[in-house]
């Protein structure tokens, strides 16, 4: 059974989908799938300097994110949109995104060891 | 329990999931998600309820699509969805047609799971409408006046006539012939059918409140007037406007109708907004508005352009075994509508009925046989379940507009009856020879 651990909170998925907990594995799993090669995207862009496609994966994680309150996490993917979107920054885009990955593996890794 | 299909335009295949969950989360929501724009347009021919659409996709963006489906699929609702906070683009994207737009947020569910909610009461009371419409459609059919005398079949060559053009329609008769039932049936059997039916009996308003009962008034045009009110013609704007008993209008306001329909606009009570009419206009009157125009009591001007296709209806009396036509259906609607066994109208009673003049005309022999039926105990009405109420009776026995031979006929057949069929009771009392009965009872006139 997966519980409200440290690095993110399921508060907000059962807001969406009930008290369910099949309905709330099957959303965690589901994550757990979707969002890694998401994150590698946003590695690759990052490397080759492609910053409108950063914007782009960031916006689309975005709200995924926030459903796990993934510690830190939305507010380093808003400053990452922001600043690919805007041209500004730039050069601390590398380092954001490296940011944004490690926390969001590290809520994974949780989310994993919970799910088996 | 009817389903209530929601399209789902969500790129992030996680975040449009958990939406669709939540939206499932009320077993009347059918959600279909797509990850992008092409596979949902592709579905389009499905014409969901609602639509959730993410304004950034990967092969189009929001308002292009929102464009296609508004010029496409008008009636369906689309509520934009974004993870951006922009007001600006909230803003052009419901000046392009959106129904909604919501920002992704810890409000989203909330949002999204009030907006369905709405869009499907929405729906469920446009749906009621149209069914609703479709059964007064059906009440005003042509099929449900009744009657095969040539006097109404005449009735129905001119209202077919009045079908096919926006033509205004004068309707004559006496009270209770039935003169918006046929007004309602011009209406709802033309092309302005889904537009609104609008009724007026003139005589019924005190000529100070006519003015703004047809035209409506603005806030503070007179003491009272708190709010603007819209007046009949412009709630019959699209359809059709019905002026019962338009005899009654004073000359005053006569003019001023007039000019309305001159100038096919209006300027409400107190007001300068000019309200451009396309209306049609059907009067009725028991009156005789020809004389009326003679005596300088209606305007000749606003006569001839009222006048358009004039149809008379012929009173009850003129309408031979229609008389009995309709008593069977009327017979009929009050046993199913009171749950009783359909009852039957004897010879007797046919004959009774047939007798009679009827002053209230059709009304009045509804209300005749909804009694009769009340008042019979078994299968057939017989006629002591038959009770005329005439104000007048010489003046309701005159109007029967009968030859002198017919009249001759009647009174014999009534004294007759009175004294129990007794031949030289009834010649003696009416002063005729016994013979002259006795002919006619082997004649079968009486």
């Amino acid at each position: 059974m997966i519980t409200s651990s440290k690095p993110y909170s399921l508060n907000k998925l059962s807001g969406f989908v009930g008290d369910d907990p099949q309905q709330i594995l099957e959303m965690v799993d589901l994550f757990i799938q979707t969002i890694p090669p998401e994150l590698t995207l946003l590695k690759n862009s990052a490397s080759n300097n492609l910053y409108d496609e950063v914007a782009t994966v960031a916006h689309r994680i975005k709200p995924s994110i926030d459903v796990f309150d993934i510690r830190d996490a939305l507010q380093i993917i808003r400053t990452l949109e922001l600043f690919c979107r805007n041209g500004q920054n730039l050069h601390q885009v590398s380092a954001l995104v490296d940011e944004l990955v490690e926390k969001i593996s590290i809520a994974l890794e949780v989310m994993r060891g919970e799910l088996d | 329990m009817s389903s209530f299909k929601i399209f789902i335009v969500e790129d992030d295949r996680f975040y449009g999931e958990l939406l669709k969950r939540h939206l499932q989360l009320n077993p009347e929501n059918e959600v279909v998600l797509f990850q992008n724009g092409k596979d949902f347009l592709n579905q389009m021919y499905q014409k969901p309820d609602m639509i959730s659409l993410d304004y950034r996709l990967p092969d189009f963006t929001g308002d292009i699509i929102l464009k296609k489906l508004h010029a496409d699929y008008p009636e369906i609702p689309v509520v934009m969805v974004s993870g951006q906070e922009d007001v600006k683009t909230a803003v052009y994207l419901i000046k392009e047609g959106a129904y909604d737009y919501y920002v992704k947020d810890e409000d989203t569910k909330d949002r999204l799971w009030h907006i369905a909610n709405k869009i499907r009461e929405n729906k469920k009371l446009k749906n009621e409408i149209t069914e609703l419409k479709e059964e007064v459609g059906k009440k005003y059919n042509f099929s449900n006046i009744i009657g095969n005398s040539s006097g109404i079949k005449s009735v129905f060559a001119l209202m077919d006539r009045a079908l096919k053009a926006k033509i205004s329609v004068t309707i004559t008769g006496e009270t209770g012939t039935g003169k918006e039932l046929v007004a309602k049936a011009i209406h709802y059997n033309s092309v302005r059918s889904a537009q609104p039916f609008v009724a007026v009996n003139v005589a019924a308003i005190p000529s100070e409140l006519i003015e703004s009962e047809l035209f409506g008034y603005e806030k503070g045009a007179f003491t009272g007037a708190n709010a603007r009110k819209i007046g009949k013609f412009e709630q019959a704007n699209g359809g059709t406007l019905f002026l019962d008993e338009i005899g009654e209008m004073n000359i005053n306001m006569q003019s001023k109708l007039l000019r309305v329909l001159q100038e096919n606009e209006l300027t409400r009570l107190g007001g300068n907004e000019t309200v451009k009419l396309d209306v049609r206009l059907i009067v009725s009157t028991h009156r005789n508005l020809a004389e009326e125009v003679k005596q300088g009591q209606f305007r000749d001007d606003l006569y001839y352009r009222l006048l358009g296709l004039p149809i008379e209806l012929p009173p009850l009396r003129q309408r031979g075994t229609d008389i009995i036509i309709l008593a069977k259906y009327f017979a009929d609607e009050f046993c199913r509508e009171n749950k009783l066994k359909p009852k039957n109208l004897s010879p007797d009673t046919q004959k009774k009925l047939i007798s009679y003049s009827y002053p209230g005309n059709v009304r009045e022999l509804k209300a005749v046989v909804e009694l009769a039926t009340v008042l019979s105990d078994g299968d057939e009405i017989e006629p002591d379940n038959i009770n005329f109420n005439a104000t007048d009776p010489i003046a309701n026995f005159l109007s029967a507009d009968c030859s002198l031979e017919e009249y001759n006929r009647r009174i014999i057949s009534y004294f007759l009856q009175k004294n129990d069929r007794n031949v030289l009771e009834t010649a003696k009392q009416l002063n005729i020879g016994k013979s002259t009965i006795y002919r006619m009872l082997k004649n079968s006139e009486i």
